[in-house]
């Protein structure tokens, strides 16, 4: 396999966390096998591969939840957000409770929290819904409410789990060039696991690409689609040519 | 126009069991039935009247009694299922002792704890606790299993404390299942405590009843009756209230469905 290329052009930047020959087996079930990889500063970087591969595991492993036994995570950033795959605003808050949680855990007093978090839903036009629990809100403004969550606690990497899984197929769209808006305005490193591949190039510097259990990484591509993203990227010619090339290396993979 | 209607639709639960009362009373005058046997019902709210303030003193003794049971089992209950779920091999080996607990008659079990620990107040709460900690343990030990772990990990990237967890997450998301238990064990809390009161006591609602079918006075046998399905109705209602003031997004979910 060959060196990917782009390891110059991150050269300078710093890494965040740096996965060196990562096994990692389940019972007797080998789910990640020899994973390299760097997740750089400020990157987006999406981690793509057929459903059921160890994407989730690989990712619950850089957030610190799965201890990774074998293989050396090095992490050099303590505060991380993570946003699990039915990770939803937890039903018995409202939604400004539900984004004045992580500042409160994280000890901040309860009024400053809850003030920080009003600002944050006045900057998103959401404050008209501070008391609504998440029941009374409809699937993308749950979602929303779930990445600001994730977003307020400041965490400079945002680890998310198919974010848009549980999204319908037009809210899934709006809900990504929101998310590029987001992140324009609060500047993160992502790293984002989705087997969507068109949303994985809309939104993504890096694309890793993994392959069936015991997952490995089949190969790492840059998007060279020009930044910032909207729905004309979704037309540019490079853009078919890199959704056919991931099609391509997934196929071989089996 | 629309409140008339909601009145009318809030009494409609009592049209039927105002029916029922009315048919009650047409039999017992029609087929003269003597008042040892069976009643009429305007006869047993007339000895409702009369023995108000007796029958008061008795009841005052069954609440406490049922009230006080309750909040042990719930207590007890919840403390339970909380080890099961803490310890899950000890969790194995207590569920059938659980199950065994409820299967054994109340009625079998009753007059030797009267034996052991006398006539007062305490065995009567002891009763009602064995009663009533079952539903409320198991319902408690089904929520602890049902916690979302994606909302604890969440939990646990922000470094929250144990405490934190248990505070944010666990126990708002187990407190609908306790309700659910504490509201199957309120519906029958008196009733224990009745049924304690019947093998032995001297004050409550279950000695009323003894004295009363030793006179052969099927008319307060009815009242308390009457007051003890009234009590608990009455405190099954207050938990449910209770569960809906605490817990506003259940009702929600259900509203929206989900």
């Amino acid at each position: 396999m060959k060196k990917p290329s782009q390891t110059n052009f991150y050269r300078d930047k710093k890494v965040l966390i740096d996965i060196k020959d990562l096994d990692y087996c389940f019972d007797d079930l080998q789910v990640l096998k020899n994973i390299n990889l760097k997740i750089f500063e400020k990157e987006f970087l999406s981690i793509v591969g057929p459903s059921g591969c160890g994407k989730t595991t690989l990712l619950k492993i850089m957030a610190g939840l799965i201890d990774s036994k074998s293989g050396n995570v090095e992490r050099n950033i303590f505060d991380i957000a993570y946003m699990p795959q039915k990770g939803a605003l937890f039903e018995w808050k409202t939604l400004i409770s539900n984004l004045a949680l992580p500042l409160i855990v994280k000890g901040e007093e309860k009024k400053q929290a809850y003030q920080k978090a009003r600002n944050f839903l006045e900057d998103f036009n959401l404050e008209k819904f501070e008391n609504y629990y998440p029941s009374q809100l409809s699937g993308g403004m749950k979602q929303r409410g779930a990445f600001l969550r994730t977003m307020i606690t400041g965490s400079e990497l945002i680890l998310l789990d198919e974010p848009f899984a549980s999204v319908d197929e037009i809210n899934r769209r709006k809900l990504q060039l929101w998310l590029i808006e987001l992140l324009r305005r609060y500047s993160k490193t992502v790293v984002l696991v989705t087997h969507d591949i068109e949303e994985a190039i809309l939104l993504s510097d890096r694309i890793v690409i993994m392959s069936d259990k015991p997952s490995k990484i089949i190969e790492t591509i840059n998007v060279d689609i020009p930044k910032p993203r909207s729905l004309e990227s979704l037309t540019d010619p490079r853009f078919s040519t890199l959704e056919k090339k991931i099609y391509e290396l997934l196929g071989s993979s089996f | 126009m629309k409140k008339r209607r909601s009145i009318v639709k809030s009494l409609e639960p009592f049209l039927l069991i105002f029916l029922l009362l009315f048919v009650w009373e047409l039999i017992c005058i029609l087929f003269r039935i003597p008042i040892y046997l069976l009643p009429k019902p305007s006869q047993v709210f007339k000895e409702l009247f009369e023995q108000f303030y007796l029958l008061m003193q008795h009841s005052i003794i069954t609440l406490i009694e049922s009230i006080a049971g309750l909040i042990i089992a719930m207590l007890f209950g919840v403390l339970i299922a909380v080890i099961m779920n803490a310890f899950k091999p000890l969790g194995r080996m207590l569920y059938p002792i659980l199950v065994i607990s409820q299967a054994v008659p109340i009625i079998a079990i009753a007059p030797l704890i009267l034996i052991w620990f006398g006539l007062g107040i305490g065995p009567k709460i002891g009763i009602v606790t064995i009663v009533c900690f079952f539903p409320i343990a198991v319902s408690s030990f089904e929520g602890f299993k049902l916690i979302d772990t994606d909302a604890i990990d969440i939990m646990r990237t922000l470094n929250a404390t144990k405490f934190q967890i248990y505070r944010h997450v666990v126990l708002p998301s187990t407190l609908p299942y306790i309700f659910s238990g504490l509201k199957i064990a309120a519906s029958y809390c008196v009733l224990g405590a009745v049924v304690g009161e019947w093998l032995g006591a001297d004050k409550g609602l279950g000695v009323y009843m003894v004295r009363a079918m030793g006179a052969f006075r099927t008319d307060r046998l009815f009242v308390a009756i009457l007051l003890t399905v009234f009590f608990s109705i009455i405190i099954f209602k207050v938990v449910d209230i209770l569960s809906e003031v605490l817990l506003p997004w259940v009702k929600l979910k259900q509203v929206q469905g989900g």
